[in-house]
């Protein structure tokens, strides 16, 4: 499904401030997995997703989705396999344009954008049922702007957006460390019930231990650029978090 | 009300006040239609895309050159102003080029185009001002000019509202507010600044064009302070239609370019100069900037009910 092939990345090169964020990563992601990333700040987890996204670009190395070689490919070419969330909801919506505007927006995420009238009825009725499984009252409020909703209803609409298109991978980016532990729980339980819905291929960076052991089915530990362990099947399962800091040492 | 104000400005300026003449109306009117292009032009680029663009000085201008030598030279009026929207759309993706292929700052990328346009225009010309009295122009298809306006701003207000709705619309929309979000969604940010950029510089000089043929004549200099023209327009809409979506905010920057030209005349029947207006315009956009500002001042000192 994923595959990443020797992987560098290399910041600001040539200058004093270089640095090597990725030393050689290699991870297999087969097809209905969910990976879980955790290490500590500057360990390379989200640049990580952005050379997989393609906000990044490799020094070396080959990534590839679906036996397809997309490593030249940019975020817009790639996006047609991609959902994304990131770590700030502000960045997964438009604030200024309505909740419908931008489930119209992400209906279409990775096609070619037409003449035709981005919002119909039947599109309108579509969005509203999805909107409803939310339980969050969204649905009555087709027409608000997204600032208007907060951080955790964004990131709800956002994950919902995400899974609209039939997107095989999805992205996560310390998606509930912005919202209080409450709707960080409620988010985290919406993202695993679309993932199992739709049997998608997730990729979870955390910095919660325990996060990373309850979600998912493989977790990996990175450090400085390197993956350090990579954990799945029953090793995973009978590790504690209080393990799980003890193999970073 | 009316008198009052009048009276004032009697006494204020000890000088004779005789109003607003209905063709002085009507000529304020006609020159609002003409540079609501320009006001729409501005919206696209300054708010739909967030793109800070002052090409404008110089398509407007180039718009009226193209129109005024074609038709001078013996093209068909209608073709001669087809002709200026092509050119003002090319002028448009030179200044995207820049920025998006060259990493030039965007208000510096308009300025550098806009700075060459004027010597484009000159060579264009061969002179700087030809005068078209004695020639055809697009409003002889019409008995009226201003029905032939009203007909003109209206078509392109709602092919902007077919456009605006439509799915590559609203993907223009996003790249405005979230660039991330929309790179992230597929939407090709150069694509859609390239046909937004155009597309506002061919309306603006569309505008200049029919300036040209309105007033009879075109000028090297006609393009100083456009830019300043149709952002005053675009406040003026903006305040109008406040928190209204962006269909109105497009019949806003008609309204506001002819309040704004209204504004013009009766300041010049104040016996402002003409020189005064450039003053004027600046005072005019300060003060509707700043209003909201002092309001809410105002509100948040002495606190909320």
């Amino acid at each position: 499904m994923i595959l990443l092939e020797n992987i560098y990345v290399m910041f600001n090169k040539g200058t004093p401030l270089e640095k090597e964020a990725l030393k050689g990563i290699h991870l297999k992601i087969d097809a209905g997995d969910f990976v879980t990333i955790i290490g500590g700040n500057g360990a390379g987890k989200t640049t990580l997703l952005n050379v997989l996204s393609g906000e990044v670009g490799v020094t070396r190395g080959k990534i590839k989705i679906q036996e397809k070689d997309v490593t030249r490919l940019s975020t817009e070419e790639r996006a047609v396999y991609i959902g994304r969330l990131f770590q700030d909801p502000m960045v997964g919506t438009c604030s200024e344009l309505t909740i419908e505007e931008n489930f119209a927006l992400a209906y279409r995420r990775g096609e070619k954008r037409r003449l035709r009238p981005a919002l119909t009825k039947k599109l309108k009725d579509y969005f509203k049922k999805e909107l409803v499984k939310l339980n969050m009252g969204l649905e009555n409020r087709m027409r608000d702007q997204m600032a208007s909703l907060s951080g955790g209803q964004r990131q709800a609409v956002s994950l919902l957006m995400a899974t609209l298109h039939p997107s095989q991978i999805l992205l996560l980016d310390e998606h509930t460390s912005a919202l209080d532990p409450k709707m960080g729980e409620r988010v985290m339980q919406l993202t695993q019930d679309l993932i199992t819905q739709h049997g998608l291929t997730a990729l979870m960076v955390t910095h919660s231990l325990h996060q990373a052991l309850d979600f998912g089915n493989r977790t990996v530990l990175m450090q400085e650029g390197h993956i350090i362990r990579d954990l799945h099947g029953e090793e995973r399962a009978s590790l504690t978090p209080s393990d799980l800091i003890q193999l970073f040492k | 009300m009316k008198t009052s104000l009048k009276e004032m400005l009697q006494l204020a300026k000890g000088s004779y006040y005789n109003g607003m003449s209905f063709v002085q109306f009507i000529g304020a009117v006609e020159l609002g239609l003409i540079y609501s292009l320009v006001a729409i032009g501005v919206y696209l680029t300054f708010r739909l895309i967030d793109f800070p663009d002052l090409t404008v000085d110089g398509s407007f201008p180039l718009g009226g050159a193209i129109a005024a030598t074609l038709i001078v030279d013996g093209f068909d009026p209608i073709m001669a102003t087809l002709l200026a929207f092509v050119g003002g759309w090319l002028s448009g993706l030179v200044t995207a080029y820049l920025n998006l292929k060259w990493k030039i700052m965007g208000l510096l990328a308009g300025i550098l185009t806009m700075t060459g346009l004027y010597s484009i225009n000159l060579r264009i010309m061969g002179r700087p001002n030809i005068t078209l009295m004695q020639h055809g122009s697009v409003f002889g298809v019409m008995d009226s000019k201003y029905v032939f306006l009203m007909i003109v701003v209206a078509l392109v207000v709602i092919g902007l509202v077919f456009l605006i709705r439509s799915e590559f619309g609203l993907s223009i929309r996003a790249i405005g507010t979230n660039e991330r979000f929309a790179r992230a969604l597929g939407i090709s940010f150069n694509r859609n600044t390239y046909f937004t950029l155009g597309l506002s510089n061919g309306i603006v000089a569309l505008s200049g064009a029919l300036f040209s043929q309105s007033s009879g004549f075109t000028d090297i200099t006609m393009g100083q302070g456009t830019i300043i023209i149709g952002l005053a327009s675009v406040i003026i809409g903006e305040t109008l239609f406040w928190k209204k979506n962006v269909y109105w905010l497009l019949i806003g920057c008609v309204m506001g370019s002819i309040i704004y030209k209204l504004v013009v005349a009766l300041a010049l029947n104040l016996n402002f100069k003409t020189s005064d207006l450039k003053l004027i315009t600046a005072l005019l956009i300060i003060i509707i900037m700043i209003l909201p500002k002092v309001r809410h001042k105002l509100i948040s000192t002495r606190g909320k009910k």
